[in-house]
């Protein structure tokens, strides 16, 4: 078994399973990446205590 | 006289702007995400780990080259998902003291139709439905043995095939000698070949 081509099929696959994410993982995906580059511009977290920054996509 | 020259404008031009970070995560989000849910096993809980990854890359290293994000990301994204484990450790510890309280069943009140609703995508379509189902069971065999390897197995392959970082970056990544990240792949590519053939696929 040539270890580099086995590896190859298999993230062909993945790749394949990535493309056909659900349109809703996607949108969140998207909001996540807003999210991080709008945090960006902003100062860093104030006090350890206090939440802020983005709402959890996650939701947890 | 003291003459403080400007540092070469070619070095600036190599750090990474708005547009070349915000177009990096575009490109890496979605394998992100899959790599998390292979570690994590829960959509939310991988959700959360991609969105502090991308946090953590925009708030502490937007300054860095472009040609460094690959890397970093990839050792924010290892390092979020073990601390999504020791979290989980701790949480499981309190969780168990009080489990003997209710539970609600809310499965329901989380349905999304948009969840059910695959993302469109031009890439890798195939024209033949049969052709696309078969497919379809592939990928979710290999998601599924992928899932049940060992944790340092699945990163070792995923960085360095699926990411193609090269066997030094995937050590420094995983914080492991180069030997280690060869054995982990090695182990790994051969493991995925045995569970696949053994639901009749052959690669």
């Amino acid at each position: 078994m040539n270890q580099l081509e086995t590896a190859k099929k298999i993230t062909a696959y993945l790749d394949k399973g990535t493309a056909q994410l659900k349109a809703g993982t996607a949108y969140k995906l998207q909001l996540a990446r807003q999210a991080a580059l709008a945090a960006a511009g902003q100062p860093q977290r104030s006090w350890p205590g206090k939440p802020s920054g983005p709402r959890r996509l996650g939701g947890r | 006289m003291l003459i403080i020259h400007r540092i070469p404008t070619f070095i600036e031009a190599q750090l990474a702007s708005h547009q070349e970070i915000s177009a990096f995560l575009a490109e890496v989000e979605r394998r992100a995400f899959k790599q998390a849910l292979f570690a994590v096993r829960d959509e939310d809980s991988a959700l959360d780990v991609v969105q502090d990854a991308m946090l953590k890359l925009t708030e502490k290293y937007a300054g860095k080259p472009v040609a460094e994000l690959p890397m970093l990301f990839q050792r924010i994204l290892q390092n979020t998902i073990h601390d999504h484990f020791r979290r989980q450790k701790v949480r499981s510890a309190w969780t168990t003291l009080f489990s003997s309280f209710g539970q609600k069943d809310n499965k329901d009140d989380d349905f999304d139709l948009l969840e059910t609703l695959p993302a469109k995508s031009d890439s890798n379509r195939t024209a033949d439905p049969a052709r696309q189902v078969e497919q379809g069971q592939i990928v979710g065999l290999i998601e599924q043995a992928l899932a049940r390897l060992p944790a340092r197995q699945r990163e070792a392959f995923l960085l360095r095939y699926w990411e193609e970082l090269d066997v030094a970056e995937t050590a420094a990544a995983m914080g492991c000698s180069e030997g280690s990240v060869k054995t982990h792949c090695s182990r790994a590519v051969h493991a995925l070949a045995e569970m696949l053939k053994a639901k009749g696929i052959s690669l």
